[in-house]
């Protein structure tokens, strides 16, 4: 009865619309038109040979990958190096996290600025020191505007999952490792073998946010290219607002929104697997 | 599990049940609880006015035309939402799709009006527009209502004229000894004499993929002529697209990448970083719409010694095109009138100020931009670039809207990508016109299972030649 | 090498790293007090300190978004918690029957984008009636619910059983076990989640934009982004916004901060 509140709500605000949005893939129409056409799988099988629902897959792919690898290293780095009660880490941390509390507009804007080709800073700086042939059109390029827009987003974010861990790290009893450092293990021993285990859960809670996140991302890819150039950085996200708010294909738009919905249960169930693992091991 | 998971969707169907029944549905504007007039005559009658006004000075301005309205008409009170623009685009198919739409609305004309215009949701206002010897039509500039109609109906009125040019830094022209080109070919021996390592011949901005289609839309116009495009566009028409001049337009935008005229990866470059380019003087040309004038001129965000340095001239003529060369290219965005309001009387009465010469020439005065209202512009309250604009408008043979604004929504991005590619050199002009035939063919195909044949683009008249 | 030397060192490039994260920022608040050549010189400095930016972000209403933004922050986060927790409680300690089923439902949340719901959802308050405030609460109450309670859950797991058994021995309920055992200790977890909520509501975008009908509800976003006109945008002005925007939740994470630690220090967890 603990959980009844929680998913009352949960049904009735999320739940209930989701359904809805799953019913309409089923048609084709238009917000602005109350006739709405039967399709049956119509739309999912013109999804299959859809080439840009490809390139956003890939793209989210990427952005899963991607993310994990550069968040998660460098939050566990400093949630471990910067994570103690003195006041100058405090201090950093503030620093660290704060990027995630300015606007995702703004966000956009000054790393649009200092990615710009012709006025921007990074250009700027690789011909100062003489590697011109360093300089590119960043967002402007089909081959680096995702990774552009992830390094960004890891900039963003990191400081939050450094938060998440830390959470999990302060559970670790002190003494455990009073116990190593008398036993004489190394830093990098202590953390391989006791910290990173006793971390597993949240590690995991960690790397399902990461995931979960670069599934949805979208604001900062639609403030900064909009999925171009000629949808190179298109994810299913921002595919699906265009389909339903630019080209007006509402049913088509909630067939992409319900494979994200089917992305998230695999996602979902691995990880309800994995920690249910991990209480039948404890 | 299974009593939590029933007394949760029993709850949650209770807890629905009571919200739906419990409440008066449908207020219009979203739930904003508006007075509505009762039987009595007691309070004013409140529309809701959506708008993408949302910066300075076009809010200001349209508050003052709203106060000096309700001042002369204390039945009627206007609550003016401003939306930013690209926001506004999702927030009122939304609120269209749910049925609460806003009393008038902003919007663009073409496609996206006619978009609008299909399911029913807007108010045709043709007999107004045709009262007391079609008082109303007459005061509107130009032929712009044109593109507010569709099979004989008008649905709204146009209000901002907003055209596109070749912008020119007049001080790099006399440097060269350039004058501004008539033809194409003059044009590209233009580009190619004001090139230079630290200067492109034109700034292009196409992060947002409409500015590199200016140049397609152009060339297609200049080479077969307003009235093929527009039958040609027709989602319900054939869409063969099987004139050569489709894959010529695309191609002489090709190679003029290929020329090396743009700036480095205008596909990563913003349209406010191409401005930048032009008035730093890093570009000698910039292709952009005439909103633009405020942020050159005097009080602009262009430096001081840039104000007096720049001039335009319009796309050149293609030699032997079929198109009137001497068409203008624009889009006229407007205010309509929703189907569903309540109060369409007074929603009339409100848009007929608006577009009175008193309420023109008052938006004019302050935002210095071009409203399609007979004698608004001024010599009194407009600047010399602004006289020039509108006596250029009126003397235009025809104003040609944009491709993306005349294609079917989907079909235009196909273009938009398309152009996009092309800048990058990633797709053929041939491709492109072949993801446009398929993307039609779709689009056909529905509008038919929607039933209606109705919906064809009313032909404008002949161009004349 | 001492220990000192090299606690020294580390902290020299963390403190490295973090001017490099705060760079943006740092450009922000310089930014906006610049009176012009945002786009053309990016990293010059003011001429002198112009607080036109900050008059005319002020002349834009910022105060009475800042407002709004307020109320509808500490709302919601407030009754996020309040329901998260205990299911969070009973996903961690409670076995019944289809519990990794039920938290499995709730997860699922975490993936849905705004924009996927955002039409059933508009329907769904233009049904109910209500407007402004509300209409937005809900959603973001219900939104912010799957993280809320994965990260309490993943905490309440690492609680020590013999915590619960003691209290149960006591004759407590399960409602007073979590709010006077589980919840103390858990507050980094709380903090946690208050921050990050918070900072997320702030600046959500999507459901503010669509569900708010009047402008006098709007909230920060919305208002920021008044400021970009259809061609030609006062970027200055945003930057102020920005700025004044970032202090509250600035200060909020400052307060939290102290808690997260306190769980630390208390070594309540042994």
């Amino acid at each position: 009865m603990l959980v009844l509140p929680a998913a009352v709500v949960f049904a009735f605000y999320i739940t209930y619309p989701l359904l809805h949005t799953i019913v309409l893939s089923a048609y084709s129409w238009s917000a602005l038109n109350p006739v709405r056409t039967w399709q049956g799988m119509g739309n999912y099988v013109e999804l299959y040979h859809d080439p840009v629902l490809r390139v956003a897959l890939i793209n989210n792919g990427l952005w899963i990958v991607l993310s994990l690898v550069l968040q998660l290293p460098l939050a566990m780095l400093l949630a471990l190096g910067i994570g103690s009660a003195l006041r100058r880490h405090r201090m950093l941390r503030t620093l660290f996290f704060s990027p995630l509390i300015v606007p995702a507009v703004a966000v956009g804007l000054i790393w649009q600025l200092f990615y710009e080709p012709n006025f921007g800073a990074l250009n700027a700086l690789f011909e100062a020191i003489g590697l011109d042939g360093w300089t590119a059109g960043w967002l402007g390029d089909p081959k680096l505007a995702t990774l552009c827009i992830i390094i960004v987003s890891s900039w963003r974010y990191t400081g939050f999952h450094m938060m998440i861990l830390l959470a999990g790290l302060q559970a670790i009893p002190d003494d455990i490792y009073e116990a190593a450092r008398i036993d004489g293990a190394s830093a990098w021993r202590t953390f391989w073998h006791i910290t990173l285990p006793l971390m597993k859960r949240i590690v995991l809670v960690d790397a399902l946010l990461i995931t979960v996140g670069s599934v949805k991302i979208f604001d900062l890819i639609w403030v900064m290219t909009e999925g171009g150039p000629n949808r190179a950085s298109e994810v299913l996200a921002t595919y699906m607002y265009r389909t339903a708010f630019s080209d007006d294909r509402m049913g088509y738009a909630a067939a992409i929104a319900t494979v994200m919905l089917v992305l998230t249960l695999i996602a979902t169930v691995i990880y309800v697997r994995l920690t249910g693992q991990e209480e039948a091991e404890a | 599990m299974r009593h939590l998971t029933v007394a949760l969707w029993a709850s949650a169907a209770i807890l629905a049940t009571v919200a739906l029944g419990g409440c008066p549905s449908g207020q219009p504007g979203g739930g904003a609880v508006t007075p509505t007039t009762g039987e009595s005559a007691g309070p004013a009658v409140e529309l809701q006015m959506w708008t993408i006004w949302s910066a300075e000075p076009r809010k200001s301005a349209l508050d003052q035309i709203v106060a000096n309205f309700e001042a002369a008409h204390p039945g009627i009170r206007i609550n003016v939402v401003p939306t930013e623009p690209d926001a506004y685009k999702s927030r009122i198919r939304v609120v269209t799709g749910s049925g609460s739409p806003p009393d008038i609305f902003f919007v663009w004309s073409g496609e996206w009006l006619h978009n609008f215009v299909r399911g029913d949701n807007v108010l045709p206002i043709t007999a107004e527009l045709d009262a007391n010897n079609s008082e109303w039509r007459d005061r509107v500039m130009g032929d712009a209502l044109k593109w507010y109609t569709f099979d004989g109906e008008t649905y709204g009125i146009p209000f901002l004229r907003q055209c596109t040019f070749f912008f020119y830094n007049t001080q790099l022209f006399e440097r060269d000894n350039v004058q501004p080109p008539a033809t194409w070919n003059e044009f590209l021996a233009a580009c190619d004499t004001l090139k230079r390592p630290d200067v492109a011949p034109i700034a292009l901005g196409n992060s947002v993929k409409w500015p590199a289609h200016h140049y397609v839309s152009c060339l297609w116009q200049r080479l077969m002529g307003q009235d093929q495009l527009v039958s040609d566009f027709d989602p319900l028409g054939p869409g063969a697209y099987d004139d050569p001049g489709y894959v010529k337009g695309l191609q002489m935008f090709r190679d003029l990448v290929e020329r090396g005229v743009f700036n480095r990866a205008p596909n990563g470059t913003t349209r406010e970083n191409a401005r930048a380019l032009f008035y730093t003087a890093s570009a000698a040309m910039f292709y952009t719409g005439t909103w633009d004038l405020n942020a050159l001129r005097e009080g602009g965000e262009a430096p001081e010694d840039f104000w007096d340095t720049w001039d335009w001239f319009n796309f050149p003529a293609v030699e032997g095109g079929r198109g009137d060369q001497q068409a203008l290219h624009g889009g006229a965005d407007g205010y309509v009138i929703s189907s569903k309001t309540a109060h369409p009387e007074e929603a009339i009465t409100f848009l007929k100020y608006l577009n009175s010469v008193e309420a023109a020439q008052l938006f004019v005065e302050q935002c210095k931009e071009l409203v399609l209202v007979n004698g608004a512009v001024t010599e009194q309250n407009a600047d010399e670039h602004l006289l020039r604009y509108a006596r250029q408008v009126e003397a235009a043979p025809t104003i040609v809207p944009w491709a993306d604004t005349l294609l079917e929504r989907s079909v235009a991005e196909v273009l938009l990508d398309g152009c996009q590619a092309l800048v990058e050199g990633s797709i053929t002009p041939e491709q492109i016109m072949d993801n446009m035939r398929a993307r039609q063919a779709n689009v056909k195909r529905h509008l038919q299972e929607l039933g209606g044949s109705s919906m064809e683009v009313e032909t404008p008249e002949n161009e004349a030649g | 090498m001492s220990r000192r030397l090299a606690a020294r060192l580390s902290d020299a490039f963390y403190a490295l790293l973090a001017l490099i994260f705060m760079l943006p920022l740092i450009w922000t608040v310089v930014g906006s007090f610049r009176a012009s050549g945002l786009r053309t010189e990016p990293w010059g400095l003011p001429e002198r300190l112009n607080l036109s930016n900050y008059a005319a972000a002020w002349e834009g209403k910022i105060g009475v978004y800042l407002l709004n933004s307020t109320v509808v922050t500490v709302i919601s986060v407030l009754v996020i918690i309040a329901l998260s927790a205990p299911a969070a409680y009973a996903f961690a300690r409670l076995r019944f029957r289809g519990s990794s089923l039920m938290l499995g439902f709730i997860l699922t949340g975490l993936l849905i984008p705004a924009h996927a719901v955002l039409i059933p959802l508009y329907q769904l308050n233009a049904a109910l009636g209500v407007g402004d405030y509300l209409a937005i609460i809900g959603p973001y109450v219900a939104f912010g619910l799957p993280l809320s309670v994965l990260l309490l859950r993943a905490y309440f797991v690492e609680i020590p059983r013999e915590l619960m058994e003691a209290a149960i021995m006591d004759g407590a309920g399960h409602m007073r076990i979590l709010w006077t055992i589980f919840m103390p200790i858990a507050k980094p977890a709380v903090a946690t989640v208050a921050i990050f909520q918070a900072s997320w509501i702030w600046n959500e975008l999507p459901f503010a934009l669509v569900f708010i009908a009047s402008g006098s509800h709007y909230t920060l976003p919305i208002g920021l982004l008044s400021f970009r006109g259809e061609h030609i945008t006062d970027w200055g002005a945003i930057l102020a916004g920005v700025t004044i925007s970032v202090v509250p939740l600035m200060v909020l994470y400052l307060l939290f901060q102290k808690h997260i630690v306190r769980g630390l220090t208390a070594g309540a967890v042994k």
